[in-house]
């Protein structure tokens, strides 16, 4: 069966998470798919934004398959880590902002996909969670680092030294989810006019952004402030900057153009 | 435009870059592109170390003015992040990856070369950074790969002037690990070199490589 599937609706890509027998644990072989899946999409000129799904009702990942990581080495084991973090690493450096939708239970590896993407839209009936430590090991794919820059370090330890769940209206007040939503159908609702709203936005000065952001979180200040005011001078000589402004004095809704994924036109 | 010539043997792939049209090979998108295909494919195949040498007297020469000429900041900026993709992809992947510079190495091309984990050169080799004499300066990685091999006086010499340094000076500098007389005495020395490393167990060469990269 296919671990994954990819639907294009308009200029949106939906990836959507299909593993029913494993419940969207992510193997090895799902990662790669995820990880050649996003680097397609990254260079598709036709794709403005990418959202990842589950399509199992009530369950975006349920974490670990015990019975297939119980068969890794500890080479194997450093191997799969490796590739979680490249699919992790590979959606927080693409310009295109991705989108995860969560409806339900999102624990362990499939909690780390989430905290890679840019927002996270999840109904109430969501909860999330680190249940390695129960099973003798730590997450492995990158989350903890990201999530401990969001919660700080004590409640990062809570969760990773309990495997406790932490229900979405919590994580919602910190800052890691984006939205809430009481149904599914608000969820999709709002996220349908979310999209068509970012197709009238500057994708190449989304993308510059969200570069400045996520590298801004890795370095000190001063270093963070040299990306923003070389990225800020960059984003000067797009033709997206002229309209932008230009359509603003001419008081008109712009029409952006620049894109980040082709090279050949330089 | 450019040719590729390439052989395995096991444990060793050797990548000849071959200028075409132009006198020496020159870092365009075409070029950088083929690479990062090329790297990518060894990323998990058997072999341990990448061999990459130029031909007809230059390593690489960095990409091309007339081009660049006619960028503004935002294609130099999407110029950069493919450059950029392609040296990081050197540093990341598993196997040892080796210059063997006979020739110019100049502009981008010596970013490139800064991107590997050895450098070996003939005294014939001459190195610059041009930047400076042009009014830019490298996005291609160079001010901070190569700022962290070479010894300070010497980069700055490089960077500040744009002046044309030969292997013996870059063999002082910290950037090139050997030097040889003559193309034939640098092929022997690296095939023995070579041999050191892909005797060893791949795993245990890349977690070395992606320990120390990761602590540079």
């Amino acid at each position: 069966m296919n671990e994954i599937s990819l639907e294009m609706q308009d200029n949106t890509a939906f990836i959507y998470l299909n593993d029913e027998t494993a419940l969207n644990c992510l193997t090895l072989e799902t990662l790669h798919l995820l990880d050649e899946c996003v680097n397609r999409l990254e260079s598709d000129i036709s794709v403005n934004i990418i959202v990842i799904k589950s399509s199992i009702d009530g369950i975006f990942s349920s974490g670990y398959d015990l019975n297939y990581l119980n068969k890794f080495n500890q080479v194997e084991a450093k191997n799969f880590s490796k590739q979680g973090q490249k699919l992790i690493k590979r959606i927080r450096d693409i310009k295109k902002t991705v989108i995860s939708v969560v409806n339900g239970q999102a624990l362990g590896s499939g909690f780390e996909l989430l905290l890679a993407s840019d927002f996270i839209f999840a109904t109430a009936k969501s909860e999330f969670g680190f249940p390695e430590v129960n099973y003798g090991i730590i997450p492995g794919f990158g989350g903890l680092q990201i999530i401990l820059r969001q919660l700080g370090e004590s409640l990062t330890k809570y969760l990773a030294f309990t495997g406790e769940k932490i229900d979405v209206a919590e994580l919602y007040n910190r800052g890691v989810v984006t939205k809430i939503f009481t149904t599914n159908k608000e969820l999709d609702n709002f996220l349908t006019d979310f999209i068509k709203a970012f197709s009238e936005k500057s994708l190449f000065a989304i993308g510059l952004a969200k570069e400045t952001i996520n590298r801004g979180l890795e370095v000190d200040i001063e270093s963070a402030l040299l990306i923003e005011q070389n990225a800020f001078s960059v984003s000067f000589s797009s033709e997206d900057k002229k309209e932008g402004m230009k359509a603003f004095l001419e008081k008109r809704k712009p029409i952006f153009s620049d894109r980040w994924e082709n090279f050949e036109d330089i | 435009m450019f040719k590729s010539h390439f052989n395995y043997n096991k444990d060793t792939v050797y990548l000849t870059l071959v200028p075409d049209t132009k006198k020496f090979n020159i870092m365009s998108t075409t070029l950088i592109k083929y690479l990062i295909d090329f790297i990518n494919k060894l990323y998990d195949s058997p072999v341990k170390v990448l061999r990459i040498r130029g031909a007809k007297g230059s390593f690489a020469v960095g990409a091309d003015i007339k081009f660049m000429h006619l960028m503004n900041s935002y294609d130099a900026k999407k110029f950069s992040v493919l450059g950029n993709t392609l040296f990081n992809l050197l540093g990341d992947i598993p196997q040892v990856v080796i210059a063997e510079i006979d020739g110019y190495c100049m502009g981008g091309g010596l970013d490139f070369a800064a991107a590997c984990d050895f450098r070996f050169a003939t005294k014939m080799s001459k190195f610059s950074h041009p930047g400076a004499k042009l009014g830019f300066i490298t996005g291609f990685g160079g001010t901070q790969r190569i700022t962290r091999v070479m010894k300070k006086s010497y980069w700055k010499h490089l960077f500040f002037t744009g002046d044309v340094f030969d292997a013996i000076q870059m063999q002082e500098g910290g950037f090139i690990y050997e030097t040889f007389d003559s193309s034939n005495d640098m092929r022997y020395f690296v095939d023995i070199f070579t041999q050191k490393i892909s005797n060893k167990q791949k795993y245990s060469i890349s977690l070395i490589k992606e320990t120390i990269n990761n602590l540079i």
